[in-house]
């Protein structure tokens, strides 16, 4: 045997044991699928059962519901029936009762506001009384205390007065001796200043009326003089 | 001073800086004179640009130095010399409170030769304020005999005094 055909029969044998591999596969895919029909079947007869019972449920419920439902409200009304009786009569004790009460308390406010009243106006005049009796005490003593307050102000501001009548004297005083002193400074330093102007004017005026009272021969006089001067000067 | 010229005579005649900035102009203008003129007699030109006194004193001097007015060069030297010799001269400048009169000028001057030298020139200057008397510069020094000085003096001892006569 050569070795293709080695090859061929190996690879036939793998396509052999491929096509069983593949059949067995196969089949058992069947098997499942039938199994799953099955159980579908199973489960869709079960809910059917569930949904049949359950709606069994919800209607018995609804049955009982609404039973329960009607006694109550026949109860209620039986109640309401009731207490409505009851509820006029104890309305009309009610108001009969009250009817009394507020009579008997409008005599006795009548009364207490009466006996209120003239208690009042007895307080009333009484305290009217004592307030003009404090009012004319108080303006009395307002009075006296005002008059020694008055008393007392005065004799202080008559020697407040004197005090700073003397200060002021004092410092009217001191000012003026030195406002004196001020004006006599000032006066001399003027006098000063005046004497000074009437020296520079004289010696001006004496310096101009020497100058021109010179005569020529008076005026080379001089420079010869003073060219001695410079001379003997050096 | 010592020199070949006889200066009294050149500045016998010159008192003030004026006098002698003009007389310096004549030698110039002389001197110009003489470029122009080569030959002949220059006793005219200095008749001419000199004056008469000063061309005399020039002639004198030429007399005495024995210099023939017709030699053009010889006249030409001693002019430069006599110009050297007037650039000398010292100048006393004086402030004076008047316009001098020649007399002034001439008396005053007269004393400065006679006691400074014949080369001091006066320079005057008016000056009212210092009322009379004179202020003197000469030879870098500077005097005040004012008599607006003395004024001052006077009224400065006698200060009191004077506060008591207005008091």
């Amino acid at each position: 045997m050569n070795i293709n055909q080695i090859v061929i029969l190996d690879i036939a044998f793998a396509l052999l044991v491929v096509s069983v591999a593949l059949w067995v596969m196969v089949i058992s895919y069947s098997q499942l699928l039938k199994k799953m029909n099955s159980y579908q079947r199973q489960a869709d007869d079960l809910k059917k059962q569930i949904n049949y019972k359950e709606s069994r449920i919800i209607d018995e419920a609804r049955e009982k519901a609404r039973e329960i439902i009607d006694e109550a409200l026949e109860k209620a009304q039986r109640v309401i029936s009731e207490s409505q009786s009851t509820n006029s009569q104890a309305k009309k004790m009610l108001d009969d009762a009250l009817e009394a009460l507020i009579k008997h308390q409008i005599s006795y406010f009548e009364k207490a506001s009466q006996d209120f009243l003239n208690e009042y106006r007895r307080e009333l005049g009484a305290l009217k009384q004592r307030s003009v009796q404090i009012a004319r005490n108080v303006s009395e003593d307002i009075g006296k205390h005002t008059l020694e307050e008055v008393q007392d102000f005065d004799s202080i501001l008559q020697k407040e007065t004197i005090a700073a009548q003397k200060i002021v004297e004092d410092k009217i005083e001191d000012q003026y001796s030195g406002a004196q002193k001020e004006v006599e400074e000032y006066k001399n330093e003027m006098m000063k200043k005046a004497e000074e102007e009437i020296y520079k004017i004289l010696e001006n005026v004496s310096k101009i009326a020497l100058g021109k009272g010179l005569s020529l021969q008076e005026h080379e006089q001089l420079i010869i003089d003073a060219l001695e001067k410079a001379k003997k000067a050096g | 001073m010592q020199n070949n010229l006889p200066s009294s005579d050149i500045f016998k005649n010159l008192r003030t800086l004026k006098e002698t900035e003009e007389f310096l102009s004549q030698i110039n203008n002389t001197l110009e004179s003489l470029f122009k003129i080569k030959r002949g007699s220059f006793s005219q030109v200095l008749d001419k640009n000199m004056g008469a006194e000063n061309a005399q004193i020039l002639k004198k001097i030429a007399e005495e130095k024995k210099i023939d007015l017709s030699n053009h060069s010889s006249l030409e030297k001693l002019l430069f010399e006599i110009k050297q010799e007037i650039s000398k001269v010292k100048v006393l400048k004086l402030y004076l409170a008047i316009d001098p009169t020649p007399q002034i000028i001439e008396n005053t001057s007269s004393w400065v030769k006679e006691n400074l030298g014949e080369d001091v020139v006066l320079d005057i200057e008016r000056d009212e304020t210092i009322l009379g008397g004179a202020i003197i510069s000469f030879d870098g020094q500077y005097k005040d005999f004012s008599l607006r000085k003395t004024l001052d003096e006077i009224f400065k001892s006698k200060r009191n005094e004077v506060f008591a006569l207005i008091k």
